[in-house]
């Protein structure tokens, strides 16, 4: 178990690194792919399967590959010849190590308490896994929530299409 | 040594950091966007570990919803990022600094 | 401590025979795809290599690995190494939960024929499934040539427009049976008048035309267009690479085949027979319609393609949805 948080944990950091700061942007795509591979494991060893497969089939199969479309549509010469990094780049660096600290030295030193609610470990398997238990939750407490949310979706999607087509009447 | 919620939060927060330094330091709009997705990954590492922590389901609910955002950003942005390559023939965030064209 | 150790090679093991057992069928299934279609068409299809070429997979495997597996100039060295891994990987690990057979107990030891067993079997499916497109998407860009990029936008542009009407189909089933576990599915339908081919015919036919976009074949194989697009996004890969993708597509189309067995054909329940060999028969019959489809349908073009997906398949699949939920209250 801590071996494999530490192995998920480092690949996690290593291909966030890799993110921000591969220069070409198409690997930095690839790298969000291996960090969200890697956080999806971390979802298993939290007792979340369900988020952790829709992590993969959403984030990775299907909001990645958009971007990865988006990348190569655009013209790539173009691409690698523009500057990819500011110049306060040092900078950003220094103050978002300081923020990182600050909030690692915040978590360190909260308490978070020992309140138990209900959904243990027994319960979940008592409804019928975390896909059923989540599925219960979700259509009773979270019913407005989740239908909000849909509708942003909706509107998203719209949005969306109507982006393009203003940008096809323009040309 | 066993794993507890704080090295979860440690993890989101390293990654949290790493995705605001990218949100800062890229000028290519589609590698900002990248980082903003990192950032809510993140944030959804923690709601699912204090879900675990305190044995509640809605932090997973939280991320589910999360996630659904996550989707709905990366359209809408990825659509203005087109839109604004066929305008500009660019897509450095610098370049994008007038509100109507 | 002895005892898990124990399991773990014995699992080993069991995953060994079946990635053998699947290498072994997804060679000779490109055997038996040129004999079919040369049958089709009146030809004799492969001859010289062993009675009725029966060796030729064997010879071909051995050609492809001595090959020198060629790296075009100006291409993108890292993610040309890695698209072929990318397209293998999700295919071979969605072997992991294809059910064979129902567990079996000998002298007391239950023994089950599959890797694994997980209450999100098919969310399983979809997971690896859905990462398809980035060996497509991958070794287009990276081979530097413009046909491969083209054939690679199509492809992953199609596989991820199909994966809607393919995953909404399958949603009938699920609240027939209320589980999304692939074996409690096959228990589901225990005799030929169970069968979710019976019960959700239009279920069935969505997921089938899906099922094709999914693995990239003829009719729907723009990604490989010969005519148009030399061979796609596979043009620039030479020797083991070429190989990979190669088997990646015929064990997908295994992988997939047998899904369709599991939520339509009642997987390995039938009479006489055991069921391993019942799997296998009903997961062929449906490998050997795709072939049929191959050589008997024209391609169809990439904008009717995409327009029957989000115009026809969706709502039809969303309308299925619909009477299913009336049918179940």
């Amino acid at each position: 178990m801590t071996f494999v948080f530490y192995l998920l944990g480092f690949v996690a950091i290593v291909s966030s690194i890799c993110v921000v700061s591969f220069k070409n942007p198409i690997h930095s795509a690839l790298g969000l792919v291996a960090a969200l591979f890697s956080t999806a494991g971390i979802y298993i060893l939290l007792n979340a399967e369900f988020i952790a497969v829709l992590e993969v089939i959403i984030y990775a199969g299907a909001i990645m590959v958009l971007f990865l479309f988006v990348l190569m549509c655009l013209n790539i010469r173009e691409l690698k010849m523009m500057p990819q990094f500011n110049i306060l780049r040092p900078i950003a660096i220094v103050v978002g190590a300081f923020l990182l600290v600050y909030i690692v030295i915040i978590i360190i030193q909260s308490n978070f308490g020992n309140f138990t609610g209900v959904y243990n470990e027994a319960k979940i398997i008592e409804l019928g896994g975390n896909a059923k238990a989540l599925g219960q939750v979700l259509y009773s407490r979270f019913l407005l929530p989740f239908e909000i949310i849909s509708i942003l979706l909706l509107v998203a999607m719209i949005g969306a299409i109507t982006l393009m087509k203003e940008g096809l009447r323009g040309k | 040594m066993e794993i507890t919620l704080t090295h979860y939060l440690i993890l989101a927060a390293v990654m949290f950091g790493l995705g605001i330094i990218g949100f800062i330091t890229r000028r290519n709009m589609v590698t900002v966007l990248m980082s903003v997705e990192l950032m809510l990954n993140a944030v959804n590492i923690n709601f699912i570990a204090f879900a675990r922590h305190f044995q509640q389901l809605s932090g997973q609910v939280m991320s589910l919803f999360i996630i659904t955002i996550a989707a709905c950003e990366a359209a809408v942005g990825l659509a203005i990022i087109i839109v604004l390559f066929r305008s500009r023939r660019s897509i450095n965030v610098d370049d994008a600094n007038i509100l109507k064209y | 401590m002895d005892g898990m150790i124990l399991k773990i090679i014995f699992i080993l093991i069991k995953i060994l025979i079946i990635f053998g057992a699947t290498m072994f069928i997804a060679g000779w299934t490109t055997w038996v795809e040129r004999k079919i279609i040369g049958h089709m068409q009146l030809r004799l299809g492969v001859m010289r290599t062993g009675p009725h070429g029966l060796l030729q997979p064997l010879a071909d495997g051995v050609k492809l690995f001595f090959k020198e597996s060629i790296v075009p100039e100006g291409c993108d060295r890292a993610t040309f190494e890695l698209a072929p891994i990318l397209s293998l990987v999700p295919a071979i690990m969605s072997l992991a939960i294809v059910p064979f057979a129902d567990k079996i107990t000998i002298a007391g030891r239950t023994f089950e024929p599959f890797v694994a067993n997980l209450n999100i079997g098919i969310l399983y499916i979809f997971a690896w499934s859905s990462l398809s497109p980035y060996g497509l998407i991958f070794a287009g860009w990276s081979s530097n040539n413009k046909y491969s990029l083209l054939g690679s936008l199509r492809a992953a542009a199609l596989v991820i427009s199909y994966e809607i009407p393919f995953g909404f189909s399958i949603i009938g089933v699920l609240m027939m049976v209320g589980t999304m576990n692939l074996i409690d599915i096959v228990h589901a339908q225990p005799d030929i008048f169970h069968y979710f081919i019976f019960r959700q015919p239009l279920a069935a036919l969505i997921f089938f035309i899906s099922i094709v976009a999914e693995t990239n074949r003829c009719p729907l194989d723009l990604a490989e267009a010969e005519s148009e697009l030399v061979a796609g996004y596979f043009t620039e890969f030479s020797g083991m690479r070429f190989s990979f993708f190669f088997l990646a597509e015929y064990i997908s189309m295994f992988v997939i085949a047998s899904m369709f067995t599991v939520f339509f054909l009642g997987g390995w329940h039938g009479p006489v027979l055991p069921p391993i060999l019942w799997f296998l028969i009903k997961t062929y019959l449906i490998v050997i319609s795709y072939m049929w489809l191959r050589a008997t349908l024209p391609r169809i073009r990439y904008d009717q393609m995409m327009s029957f997906c989000w115009k026809v398949l969706l709502p039809l699949s969303i309308l299925n949805i619909f009477l299913t939920a009336c049918y179940i209250n």
